[in-house]
């Protein structure tokens, strides 16, 4: 426990997860804030031209109303991260506090919110989504309220555990001793601490939040058409698989596997990098 | 430095935790009671799972007692009002056995001296706080903390002096040091302790002491308690525990220091066999299964702490205790005939 002239020199270990997710993410996000400059059509404009395949003037070709493929593609994200990534900060929002009380204050009203979580948690997730999109109907706001819904229980769960983990340690006995109230403990300390955690699971939730956005659009229950989102796309496009026109259905496929994976490797490197620093200290 | 004025006070604090999947409860500590005066160091010593730890965890408020009442300043902690509860927080403080588990890996250092000023609303200003907190560092010879600094960038014993800085930032009459110097080196332990006594020579703070480290006790405490199995069995002026040790457990507990000089040892009991567990405690005695001058009516009723067994030093054990009345009196015996 002495200090050594550190070894290792200072400077970020490799981390090319980090690194390559990073750069993914932040493409597509610029593809998707210059979507108007990227377009060459109007995404939400029929054509007389349907079913085109992939040339010069529709570049991925058109879909069976005419529709433009490459615009579309480059304006889903707008959608698609706009609904995952608000879903994704509520879920968060909402969860962390709830998992941090959850985890500081065991007995009854930790074993209420437990209980609770664990029957939100008891449905598929996919399930319970469309279910509950079918009841309330797709609007964006409302995708929104339940991407955060069925995201919450696993950012509770998160921080209840993380809280039980620090909850033992002396600089939460120490923070008590210097005058803390609950509440300062857990926003001071509990949740500076877990920002790691945290932040790693953020990036896996927007990915399966864009899955999830596609899904129930693709099953009809998420956003509406003409709306340009990738599921919505794939969904309308999915018809003709089979009879030869695969390109509706392979292009915003692809777009949407890269930004899922673009954010997997966000995640994994978040931890990997937490991993190194925490090794370092 | 001491005087007769008593800062904190404990009153047969007992804290029982349940054990889970049965009605069995884990007897941390029974039937405590310490009075703590200005300026005086008590020196809390036992091994691992003697229910020390637990003893300062329910003076300093983090720990409920079963039972049992803690005074500051003449009122009790669970009767406090607002503002009492302020200056209990204020003048109670604390230093921890981890240097680095102690400080908040996240923040500067600095920000984790000045807390205490700015949750317990102390500081004037920001400014004010960190000026003060900076003062607190300079204090404990850490002068080249700059905002930046955190605890990875300090070593162990800074990092400590950091704790003490923290636990001294809001002037407290009394802190309660848990092994403060366990995870540190020799050298770093000198340091601590001497910046530990520095700090008590200035402002006539007292210290709740707790360790297993006897070589230290020796140095800072002035009066020492010994617990074994949540019980003090014996408690004394540091140097009548060292010198008489009425207690066969606490013979044993010396027996297990190393001291330089080999005569020390004379005499000193050998510990043998397991401590019993907390959930289980024997009816009677609970050091009786590894005592050495143990009888059977050692195991039949949990010896009470005699007060006074010898002038100011209590002890707890029915053996001991009549073994030394009858040197008294032997002695007392002597002096009176010619």
């Amino acid at each position: 426990m002495t200090t050594v002239a550190p070894t290792s020199t200072p400077t970020r270990r490799r981390n090319p997860q980090l690194l390559i997710g990073l750069t993914a993410v932040a493409v597509i996000l610029l593809v998707a804030l210059l979507a108007p400059l990227l377009a060459t059509h109007d995404p939400v404009r029929v054509s007389g031209a349907v079913l085109q395949p992939p040339s010069g003037e529709h570049w991925l070709g058109t879909d069976r109303s005419g529709l433009d493929i490459f615009s579309r593609v480059v304006y889903a994200p707008r959608v698609d991260l706009l609904l995952a990534g608000v879903g994704t900060l509520l879920a968060a929002l909402l969860g962390v506090p709830l998992g941090a009380l959850a985890g500081y204050a065991p007995g009854i009203v930790g074993e209420a919110i437990s209980r609770t979580l664990d029957v939100v948690q008891a449905f598929p997730f996919f399930i319970l989504a469309m279910c509950l999109l079918g009841i309330v109907g797709g609007s964006l706001p409302n995708i929104i309220a339940v991407l955060a819904i069925v995201n919450a229980p696993i950012y509770a769960r998160l921080m209840h555990s993380q809280t039980r983990t620090l909850r033992g340690r002396m600089f939460i006995d120490a923070a008590r001793v210097s005058g803390c109230r609950p509440r300062q403990v857990i926003l001071g300390h509990i949740v500076p601490n877990s920002l790691s955690p945290i932040l790693a699971q953020m990036s896996v939730t927007l990915g399966m939040s864009i899955i999830l956005v596609a899904g129930v659009s693709f099953v009809g229950a998420g956003v509406e058409p003409p709306t340009a989102e990738w599921g919505v796309m794939i969904g309308d496009g999915s018809g003709g698989m089979f009879t030869g026109q695969w390109w509706p259905v392979v292009f915003p496929g692809i777009a949407l596997a890269l930004t899922v994976v673009a954010f997997a490797l966000v995640s994994n490197g978040i931890t990997v990098a937490n991993q190194q620093r925490s090794r370092r200290a | 430095m001491t005087n007769d004025e008593t800062v904190l006070e404990c009153a047969e604090l007992v804290r029982h935790f349940p054990v889970k999947g049965s009605d069995k409860v884990v007897q941390a500590v029974n039937d405590v009671s310490l009075t703590f005066g200005a300026g005086e160091t008590v020196a809390l010593v036992g091994e691992s799972g003697s229910g020390k730890t637990t003893v300062g965890r329910m003076i300093l408020g983090l720990l409920a007692p079963t039972s049992g009442r803690i005074v500051y300043q003449g009122t009790a902690l669970d009767e406090m009002d607002r503002r009492q509860r302020r200056d209990f927080r204020a003048g109670v403080q604390a230093v921890f056995q981890d240097p680095y588990d102690s400080l908040d890996p996240r923040r500067p250092v600095l920000a984790s001296v000045r807390e205490p000023l700015r949750r317990l609303e102390l500081e004037e200003s920001a400014r004010d706080g960190t000026r003060r907190a900076m003062a607190a560092l300079e204090a404990v010879g850490l002068a080249g903390i700059t905002p930046k600094t955190r605890p990875h960038d300090l070593s162990g014993s800074a990092c400590q002096r950091v704790g003490i800085a923290r636990a001294l930032v809001t002037r407290p009459r009394f802190i309660v040091l848990d092994e403060p110097t366990s995870a540190l080196s020799p050298i770093a332990r000198a340091e601590v302790m001497r910046s530990l006594h520095d700090v008590q020579q200035s402002t006539g703070v007292s210290y709740l002491f707790i360790t297993h480290d006897l070589a230290v006790v020796e140095s800072l405490a002035h009066r020492v308690a010994v617990m074994y199995l949540g019980r003090v069995v014996e408690a004394a002026a540091a140097g009548d525990v060292f010198g008489r040790r009425l207690h066969p457990y606490t013979e044993a507990l010396l027996g297990s220091v190393l001291f330089p000089d080999p005569d020390r040892l004379d005499g000193f009991g050998v510990l043998r066999g397991e401590i019993p567990s907390p959930i289980d405690l024997p009816p009677g005695c609970a050091f009786a299964s590894r005592c050495a001058i143990a009888g059977d009516d050692c195991r039949t009723a949990v010896p009470p702490l005699i007060d006074d067994a010898v002038a100011g030093h209590h002890v707890a054990c029915i053996r001991q205790l009549s073994r030394s009345r009858d040197r008294q009196l032997a002695s007392t015996l002597r002096k009176e005939t010619p």
